[in-house]
């Protein structure tokens, strides 16, 4: 436990000094400015553009924009700051394996579970911190310019995303277990992804799989409750403990 | 004028946030010789033209070297 604590410590460390934090806030702020800026600009910017459209045979009435809006862009632009989460935790056990940097404390005593588990954690709190913080400016912007009230269940799917979230961070966990370089691992992480979405096109299948979590512009319409995300929330919830609980052994065996 | 005002909750962050990650990417940049890929005057470009957040996140991942 001891070993636990400090070595997560380390990690939270590593995190502020690499400046690994530092880029996710700005890009998790960034992201949630963005959101209301890109629905509050649309008219704006189709107003601008109304002559060029007008000859080409399109005519632009008024549109009225609500916070709708803006969380439809919320929905649209969390998978792309995923993408960078991802991308910046790749390598963050197989560049200590690789290093060899693991080996002074693992022969100090420390277990490979804490070590598994601390990175695990570390993950978990910054993509937590992160997609809230994101979530928290688009509700801000949503209350000040329009009525947040328009839009259903934003909580909830804000949660879905988190949970979406959650799992391909798990999904990091376990191909870092195998995995040899960071390529591998968000190679790993993408194709999961790929398959989830080729095995989505079949209607009857994608009821039930995690990709669903991202697709939560029908929730916020209202065409969807809550209710009808409780399948693929859960089957992601289990994936999740899965890879976690299947990078342990895994881990053990490896060679560092 | 007024229109302007009406955006300016938005502008005024972003802006901020733009120009001070773009401020710390140039500076880590010129003061620093090694990066994990490529040379100096290619990340200068990406970040320049792709400052839009692009560019410096680009370089924050791929170009800054650990230390």
């Amino acid at each position: 436990m001891r070993g636990f604590t400090a070595f997560i410590e380390k990690e939270f460390r590593e995190l502020i000094r690499t400046k690994r934090m530092m880029i996710l806030l700005i890009v998790f702020i960034a992201v949630g400015i963005l959101n209301p800026a890109t629905a509050k600009l649309t008219p704006k910017l189709l107003e601008m553009e109304a002559d060029s459209l007008a000859s080409m045979g399109m005519t632009v009435n008024e549109i009225s924009i609500t916070a709708l809006d803006s969380w439809v862009q919320f929905a649209k632009n969390t998978p792309i700051v995923l993408i960078v989460t991802l991308i910046i935790f790749s390598g963050i056990y197989t560049s200590e394996y690789t290093k060899g940097t693991l080996i002074p404390l693992l022969t100090k005593g420390l277990s490979r579970s804490s070590v598994v588990l601390s990175k695990y954690v570390v993950m978990f709190v910054a993509w937590s911190i992160g997609i809230w913080l994101c979530f928290g400016i688009t509700y801000f912007y949503g209350d000040f310019y329009w009525d947040n009230s328009v839009v259903k269940g934003v909580v909830f799917a804000g949660f879905c995303l988190w949970l979406f979230g959650v799992m391909m961070v798990s999904s990091i966990v376990f191909f870092s277990s195998i995995a040899s370089s960071a390529g591998q691992v968000i190679l790993g992480a993408g194709g999961l992804y790929f398959v989830m979405m080729i095995a989505g096109i079949s209607k009857k299948v994608s009821e039930y799989l995690p990709t669903k979590l991202l697709a939560i512009g029908s929730l916020y319409t209202g065409e969807l409750v809550p209710s009808d995300y409780k399948i693929p929330a859960i089957i992601a919830a289990i994936i999740s403990v899965n890879f976690v609980i299947a990078a342990f052994p895994l881990t053990h065996k490896r060679q560092i | 004028m007024t229109e302007l005002r009406e955006y300016l909750p938005l502008i005024i962050p972003l802006i901020i946030v733009q120009f001070s990650l773009l401020g710390y990417t140039l500076f880590h940049i010129i003061t620093h010789k090694t990066y994990k890929r490529g040379n100096r005057m290619l990340w200068l470009i990406i970040v320049l033209v792709l400052m839009n957040f692009i560019g410096p996140i680009l370089y924050l991942i791929f170009g800054k070297e650990e230390e």
